[in-house]
């Protein structure tokens, strides 16, 4: 049969060759499918705040306009759960459960540069048991290597408020770890399943830096937050501690936080 | 944050067939049928103490826990009552969410056997149930309707 696939003429090869080659293409698609069963996807989001920059109304507490041209963040520790009983970071404690996938080493990404159209930054994608993945451990770290070694979080960009223009470059040192629970979103993640991967994502809020002018002054995170300010006299590297400062999340909802100790 | 209350027995309204049977007896009552069941009680705050007011609540049952099986807000004290199907047991997981920040957290109910005992009550202002005269005439619509029908099938063709 399939030498005489190769010794027909043209339209003869054309006719048969076309139930082959579906053959094959569904044979393809088949085991590709098969590959990404029992998958569960790792991703990270500054959310359109990092790629969007913060416009009006959502400048920054102290009325500030941002853009980003890079925001890298050094990752590691990254553990995903299947956790019983579900993991509620403000009752602390340590995330239990029958099943975990760790995503090993330390990774430098860039939320600006590398993220797709929907703000999300694959880490990685890597076999796991089927289950709901409803707890997420990580950490920021210094990054061991490249330009911004020893930096954990760097933020570069250009500031605008009153026609005044400030180039920035901020960054930190500090390595802090988190304990979340399930993401909080529009829908819930991390459910694997066969043929179909599962999705955890860690989350940067960065207005739990920088503060919202479209939100209360009171706002607890408005409190908190530091504004542009301390930054507006710009510079080749300014510094600022993460300690107290609840960037990470996964979706809308909270992690329990804690400073790493060198 | 938010935690999930204890459970709590509600009181769990639903329209009821009756009223049909004594439409035209009482062409404007409405009946209602009681059951006490077996609900869960959210409430949601911000750390702060501060109550979730009106902020979106959905809920996931355990065969379907990727889909919304009940969604609502919360009233102005933060709180969110509903009662589960009780014949899906296992951890059903409950989600609010407000203005960028919210919580996930899940209840494991066991099976429960549905209460049998269930009264049929007029909807008034009165806490009274109906009179013997209406008790009669809803056992005459009934026991009517079953003679109609059974007159129905036997009538010669």
């Amino acid at each position: 049969m399939m030498q005489s696939l190769f010794t027909v003429s043209l339209s003869a090869f054309r006719d048969r060759a076309f139930p082959w080659a579906a053959a094959l293409c569904v044979s393809v698609l088949g085991m590709s499918s098969a590959v990404l069963a029992d998958q569960l996807r790792f991703q990270a989001s500054g959310e359109d705040l990092a790629t969007g920059g913060f416009v009006a109304p959502r400048l920054t507490k102290d009325g500030w306009a941002l853009s980003f041209s890079h925001i890298q963040v050094t990752l590691g520790d990254v553990v995903a759960h299947q956790a019983s009983p579900a993991f509620e970071p403000q009752a602390g404690g340590e995330i239990t459960g029958q099943a975990q996938v760790a995503l090993p080493g330390v990774v430098t990404i860039d939320l600006v540069t590398q993220a797709d159209g929907d703000d999300m930054v694959t880490l990685a994608e890597l076999p796991a048991p089927a289950g709901h993945y409803n707890a997420l451990a990580w950490s920021m770290l210094p990054a061991p290597d490249g330009k911004h070694a020893g930096d954990s979080l760097v933020l570069i960009g250009e500031a605008e408020k009153d026609g005044t223009r400030v180039a920035f470059h901020i960054a930190s040192r500090d390595a802090v770890h988190h304990r979340c629970g399930e993401y909080v979103g529009h829908e819930r993640k991390g459910f694997v399943t066969a043929g179909a991967p599962g999705e955890v994502e860690i989350t940067l809020h960065l207005d739990h830096l920088f503060g919202r002018a479209d939100k209360a002054a009171d706002d607890p995170m408005n409190v908190d937050a530091l504004g542009f300010a301390p930054f507006a006299g710009g510079g080749e590297r300014q510094t600022f501690s993460l300690n107290g400062l609840h960037l990470g999340h996964v979706g809308e909802g909270h992690c329990a936080v804690a400073l790493v100790d060198d | 944050m938010w935690a999930v209350g204890a459970r709590r027995v509600l009181i769990t309204g639903a329209a009821a067939a009756v009223c049909a049977a004594t439409g035209q007896a009482f062409a404007h009552a409405a009946y209602i049928q009681l059951s006490p069941a077996r609900g869960v009680e959210v409430r949601a705050a911000y750390d702060s103490g501060e109550p979730m007011v009106s902020a979106q609540v959905r809920i996931y049952a355990p065969d379907a826990p990727a889909r919304v099986w009940l969604q609502g807000l919360t009233d102005e004290s933060g709180v969110y009552r509903f009662v589960p199907d009780p014949a899906i047991d296992g951890a059903w997981a409950v989600q609010v969410r407000q203005a960028g920040h919210g919580a996930m957290g899940e209840i494991r109910l066991e099976p429960t056997s549905v209460p049998a005992a269930e009264a049929a009550l007029p909807l008034s202002t009165s806490a009274t149930g109906p009179d013997p005269l209406q008790k009669a005439l809803m056992a005459a619509a009934i026991i009517w309707g079953f003679i109609g029908t059974a007159l129905y099938f036997k009538r010669p063709r």
